[in-house]
């Protein structure tokens, strides 16, 4: 039963959503109170390891492994084929949390100077090399299900979903090796330049794809249209392959680059509207002429809140990738919030959506809460652009100290306490939705009502009264 | 009970294309990018 490869996935990137979110948020206690590092110190747990197991699990744990779930849900079923080589697919979900687990672990012990088991001085390739090795083992074992399923499908035009999910599993692996691996070939600035392709890779071509293709194919399905045009699908697919790669080096506008690669870089992002554009006005104009299926469906309206997160940061991000910009947002917290927009934002919303259509169908059983999926929509959707505009504010009020008024990062400080302690109370209201979206579904399994197919995945709105209901 | 009928892998498409605004925004963006962003507003610090 592929059904147990699915799970596994599924419900393991629930423990990483739960956790991953939380460590970022016990780190924005330390911006407020630096007293709290101490007390996380002196568990071993400084500053800079918890950021390390903070983006690595929202990363790796939740949204990679949530998005492969799905890959395992809608492949075979748009391919027309059983999943093959499902031992292979159900095992990499082992080998996947084993990794993670070891790099938990790992990073806590802090082992130094050894090639294996250290720290690597990476941004987002921190984890130690035996994790690493156990990602690539357990994606390659991935790929080996999935791409034999799509080679013998009986459906034989592939649906643009398809295309992302497998080019997305391929972009990931060949990103992972040269970011992990090929990268520690070089020293100095070429050391710099691929590090900086991973760095924007990691989000472009692993988490992107794997969220569009999930996308791609809850939309229609959950709108009841059908796609919005094919053209601009495969338009977006294939102009994001060319121009992501070249993107990465803006993150590096201010270090001693040649210039040339800084222009090619931000040329790159400013053509990314390009896919973004096709990808949107897709997303948005397939539930044309049946929205109110967005307030039926949970799976539509966390897909759709995505697409919206979604133009929102790639508006923002060629928009700060230009030189006019970055000098003024560059090593400030509004970078982060944008990173925060993208991940937390548009890609938790789709691998929301993913889980919310997902489950009923997997596990036979409606979520039992329809007033608890809707606090986390509106958590989601009210909470977390105050907590995005709060993370903003602090970059820009940075910005203007450091950039404009000249002042210290010490002078700075003071100044942006408040927005600092704004963003950590709505951060906590965004990881209350996260937990009780795990509640949710964890609760549902036992307590769900039984789903078939042609329900909704929640329990209806009684919004009509009856005649016998009125006169009671 | 609403009918979420999605016959499980049926995925209809179509054949829209980019609406007019959308050339109109990405004229004015290609401008600005390309030709007023990296001339005219510059870091002071450069």
């Amino acid at each position: 039963m592929d059904k147990k490869a699915i799970k596994l996935w599924f419900y393991s990137s629930l423990f990483w959503l739960a956790l991953g979110p939380l460590i970022g948020l016990l780190q924005s206690f330390q911006f407020l109170w630096p007293e709290w590092m101490n007390i996380f110190s002196s568990m071993a747990l400084p500053y800079s390891k918890m950021r390390i197991m903070h983006t690595n699990l929202a990363i790796l744990g939740w949204l990679v492994m949530m998005f492969i779930s799905a890959v395992f849900y809608i492949v075979p079923r748009l391919c027309k084929v059983e999943l093959q080589y499902k031992s292979l697919a159900y095992w990499a979900g082992w080998v996947w949390n084993l990794a993670l687990v070891l790099n938990v672990i790992l990073i806590w012990a802090g082992i130094v100077g050894n090639p294996l088991l250290s720290i690597q001085p990476m941004e987002y390739a921190e984890a130690p090399m035996l994790s690493d090795i156990l990602i690539v083992l357990s994606a390659v074992m991935v790929i080996a299900s999935v791409h034999p399923t799509v080679v013998r499908r009986t459906q034989k035009r592939l649906y643009v979903s398809v295309w992302y999910l497998l080019g997305g599993l391929y972009t990931t692996s060949i990103t992972y090796l040269v970011g992990n691996f090929l990268v520690l070939g070089f020293t100095g600035l070429g050391n710099q330049v691929i590090e900086a392709w991973w760095l924007h890779n990691a989000v472009g071509f692993i988490i992107t794809p794997l969220g569009l293709g999930v996308a791609y194919y809850l939309i229609p399905l959950a709108a009841q249209r059908p796609l919005y045009s094919h053209s601009l699908s495969i338009l977006g697919f294939w102009t994001l392959m060319a121009f992501y790669p070249g993107t990465g080096l803006h993150h590096f506008l201010q270090m001693p680059m040649p210039a040339w690669i800084n222009e090619f870089a931000v040329i790159s992002s400013v053509l990314l509207a390009i896919p973004v554009l096709a990808v949107v006005v897709n997303f948005l104009a397939t539930p044309r002429g049946n929205w109110r299926r967005a307030v039926e469906s949970f799976p539509l309206r966390f897909a759709i809140l995505g697409a919206v997160y979604y133009l929102l940061t790639c508006i923002q991000g060629p928009f700060q990738a230009t030189t006019a910009v970055n000098w003024f947002i560059h090593f400030t917290e509004w970078v982060q919030a944008h990173a925060h927009l993208a991940l937390t934002g548009a890609f938790t919303c789709f691998g929301m959506a993913a889980a919310f259509y997902m489950f009923p169908r997997v596990v036979g059983r409606q979520l039992y809460s329809r007033q608890l999926a809707s606090w986390c929509f509106w958590l989601m959707a009210v909470i977390f652009p105050i907590y995005y505009l709060g993370f903003t504010h602090a970059g820009l009020v940075t910005a203007i100290s450091i950039n404009l008024l000249g002042n210290t990062i010490y002078e700075t400080l003071s100044a942006v306490w408040l927005s600092r302690l704004f963003r950590t109370i709505t951060g906590g209201g965004v990881v209350l939705a996260f937990v009780l979206f795990a509640y949710l579904i964890l609760r549902s399994i036992k307590v769900g009502k039984p789903f078939d197919e042609g329900m909704n995945e929640t329990p209806e709105v009684p919004n009509t009264i009856t005649m016998e209901e009125a006169t009671a | 009970m609403n009918q979420n009928k999605d016959s499980m892998d049926e995925i209809h498409e179509g054949r829209g294309g980019f609406p007019w605004w959308i050339w109109l925004v990405a004229a004015i963006w290609v401008i600005y990018a390309f030709f007023i962003g990296p001339f005219d507003l510059n870091s002071p610090l450069n």
